[in-house]
């Protein structure tokens, strides 16, 4: 049943990658009759994205249909641009409008928040527990048990193996913690099935192209898994190509009725709703509400609190390159794996804070060869020499890549551009990053502990940035959370415990922006297990009558 | 690193299950024998003049020189690469031009002759006047060595010779499973 276009839906979406997807899943298999409204279109797996093949063959019909880069990926053939307005120190705005959002080139990395991680939400890692369990069922999640207090073990399929590097590196933490210090080395936990499951999807087949899109649709995304499984209960209407403009009030102005939507080809609409979800993204959704002022709502709807656009928050980092002179002996191999890293450098500050600075780090770790993705910046010069390093940099290096909390500050916020539109006539939004002392206290921590693990392992530092300011930090413009936070007091928070609006009962958000407060662990497995738990507490709700 | 198990394409498929039965053409971009051979010997340049292009493959084939390791740039269809890459993409053009225009000039003041009718030595010798400051050129000379160094690189790495004779790659397959490390002398 796709793109019906009538009626009034129970429930309308708006986005459709990791919390929109697995909303409609949940929404339609409960027999609620659900519109789910997407920007971009629907992709075909191993048509409109195939990374592999030769690049010399396929190099002319790329750069003629406008590519530059020339292996296929998800995200740079189709990711959005000029779409934000960066302010202060190089904000990212990560947006993929096609069926399935940045589901489609997530690296799969699915780690648990732990107990310590919810100290600051409303809601104990006892409450989400179960949903991280349906959710790694459904996303068929591998990994290892490692018993570790504050990420927790999951529901795993058998674990995907370490690579020379990576073990090299284990070795160097193993070495450093015979010295007192807290840390754990692990493999990494991803959404992909490691295990046969009939009629379920595809076994990986360990090609690594995991980011660029899994072509055979082995990787879990909301467009392989939950939407198709919404669509088969025929309660599911998909809107593809189908841009929210506004989003409409009852008579009284303090509910929803609906919204409005431009079409593919220009094409106005309405779709009516009894509850509407927006999962459009950490910087959309506050951006959507901030735009649809009312008399009720004078600063945006849902935002009596003012706190709608604030809490931004996100991941940072930077990356120290090691190479190991033992590995030059090695074998040629196949190290493409499930993408890059598949080491994790996990448990450091969990139960004692570094008293330098507040917030944690995981590290992930990487290595291998990888002739798509080398490592060449550190190889100078030309000439047989400048050959042979080339190789045996990327054969012997592993890289150790600092995923970092950002620590919120009134200055690192979303807002409107009060110049720049959209095609659709709406405000761009603005993002304002502005790093802190602590960031960079925490950068150097980590940089230092990576240098020295990998002296440890036996390796030397080819890579590092050596002395750090805000000018070397990265930020992952993929992980943004935290702008319609969830709180129990109303005053200093968008949404209840059950992610549904203070101000606005029939509003509820499925997105990371939720988030109130962050982790070092990558974001995607919470949201998901948090817009699960959203959508049930969503159903209950509907049927005691109360959105209605 | 591993000796790993590469199936035969029908039982991986088989074990592979389902999923795949839903993308055929997927299936295909797997088996190097279907891919569109490319005869880079013949190619006519389309960007570059031919004197612009023997160039270039000159230059290519000091950064990256065939020996006993394993095939050099020119080998590899480097040349075809940037030409190629070029061709397509009209931003990048002009500074290609007065790059290989700075080599001439460079060529002409030190030897009086084109890059060309040079010497093999000689050309060396502007090659290595070109990277003498890589990482903060200064002169037109210098900056255009990083932009031919990085290109020829790109186009080195994505091809098929280099990765299967020289760098050894044994990916871009299909595995029924990952065995990663097996090295006991690098266990932790």
């Amino acid at each position: 049943m796709e793109a019906s276009r009538k009626a009034t839906f129970d429930v309308c979406i708006v986005g459709s990658g990791p919390g929109g997807g697995i909303a409609a899943y949940v929404l339609a298999k409960a027999g609620l009759r659900v519109a789910l409204v997407e920007g971009g279109p629907r992709l075909r797996a191993g048509i409109d994205y195939n990374a592999h093949g030769s690049v010399y063959a396929n190099l002319e019909k790329r750069l003629q249909t406008g590519h530059r880069h020339p292996v296929s990926s998800v995200w740079s053939d189709y990711a959005e641009r000029n779409h934000f307005t960066p302010v202060g120190d190089r904000p990212g705005h990560g947006l993929l409008k096609a069926l399935g959002g940045r589901s489609l080139c997530w690296a799969g990395h699915s780690l648990r928040f732990g107990p310590l991680d919810f100290r600051q939400w409303p809601i104990p890692y006892d409450e989400v527990a179960p949903y991280y369990s349906r959710a790694e069922r459904l996303m068929a999640v591998y990994g290892n048990k490692d018993g570790l207090s504050n990420m927790p073990d999951g529901e795993f399929q058998k674990p995907v193996a370490l690579r020379c590097g990576e073990q090299l590196l284990k070795r160097g933490v193993e070495r450093i913690k015979a010295k007192g210090l807290r840390m754990e080395f692990v493999g990494q936990r991803k959404a992909m099935p490691t295990e046969p499951r009939p009629g379920q999807r595809a076994m990986c087949h360990y090609c690594g192209h995991c980011m660029q899109g899994c072509e055979v649709d082995a990787k879990y995304t909301s467009a392989n898994t939950p939407i198709p499984r919404a669509l088969r209960t025929g309660n599911l209407a998909l809107f593809t190509e189908s841009t929210m403009t506004r989003i409409l009030m009852d008579s009284t102005g303090r509910r929803v009725s609906g919204i409005e939507y431009t079409g593919g080809h220009g094409t106005a609409g309405k779709i009516g709703c009894k509850v509407l979800v927006l999962a459009c993204n950490s910087i959309e959704t506050p951006r959507h509400l901030l735009i649809n002022r009312t008399r009720e709502f004078p600063n945006g709807l849902a935002n009596s609190s003012g706190h709608v656009g604030r809490n931004l928050t996100s991941h940072f980092g930077l990356t120290v390159t090691g190479f190991f002179p033992e590995l030059r002996a090695r074998d040629a191999s196949n190290d493409d794996g499930t993408d890059y890293y598949h080491g994790l450098l996990t448990a450091l500050y969990w139960d004692k804070p570094n008293p330098r600075f507040a917030g944690t780090y995981q590290v992930q770790c990487g290595s291998g060869l990888h002739p798509r993705r080398l490592v060449i910046d550190s190889v100078p010069g030309y000439g047989s020499g400048f050959k042979r390093r080339l190789r045996e940099t990327n054969v012997c290096h592993a890289s150790m890549n600092m995923q970092g909390t950002l620590l919120a500050s009134a200055k690192t916020y979303v807002d409107l551009d009060a110049d720049k539109k959209d095609h659709f006539g709406l405000p761009l939004p603005r993002v304002h990053l502005h790093y802190q002392a602590n960031d960079i206290a925490m950068a150097e921590d980590m940089m230092h502990t990576s240098e020295e693990i990998i002296r440890a392992a036996g390796g030397e530092v080819i890579a590092t940035p050596g002395a750090v300011s805000a000018a070397k930090l990265e930020i992952d413009s993929n992980h943004w959370v935290g702008t319609v936070r969830m709180g129990n007091d109303p005053k200093t928070s968008v949404l209840n415990s059950e992610c549904q609006s203070h101000d606005i009962p029939n509003l509820f958000v499925g997105d990371a922006s939720v988030f109130a407060a962050y982790a070092e662990k990558n974001p995607t497995l919470t949201n998901v297990a948090l817009s699960w738990r959203m959508s049930e507490r969503l159903i209950e709700k509907f049927r005691r009558g109360e959105l209605s | 690193m591993m000796d790993s198990k590469t199936l035969d394409r029908r039982e991986l498929f088989r074990i592979l299950g389902a999923g795949l039965a839903a993308h055929p053409v997927s299936a295909q971009h797997h088996d190097p024998e279907s891919a569109p051979i490319l005869d880079i010997a013949s190619y006519q340049p389309r960007f570059f003049s031919p004197a612009q292009y023997q160039t270039l493959d000159r230059m290519c084939e000091i950064i990256i020189p065939a020996d006993d390791m394993g095939p050099g740039a020119h080998q590899c269809g480097v040349p075809f690469y940037i030409d190629t890459v070029l061709h397509y993409s009209s931003g990048e053009q002009q500074p290609w031009l007065q790059g290989l225009q700075a080599v001439e000039r460079a060529a002409a003041a030190r030897f009086g002759r084109s890059f060309l009718e040079c010497a093999a030595a000689e050309r060396e010798e502007l090659i290595a006047a070109m990277s003498a400051n890589e990482g903060k050129p200064a002169t037109d000379l210098e900056k255009f060595f990083g932009r031919l160094k990085a290109l020829t690189v790109e186009a080195y790495c994505f091809s098929e010779a280099a990765r299967r004779d020289y760098f050894g790659y044994r990916g871009d397959a299909m595995l029924a499973e990952f065995p990663g490390c097996t090295h006991p002398e690098h266990q932790a």
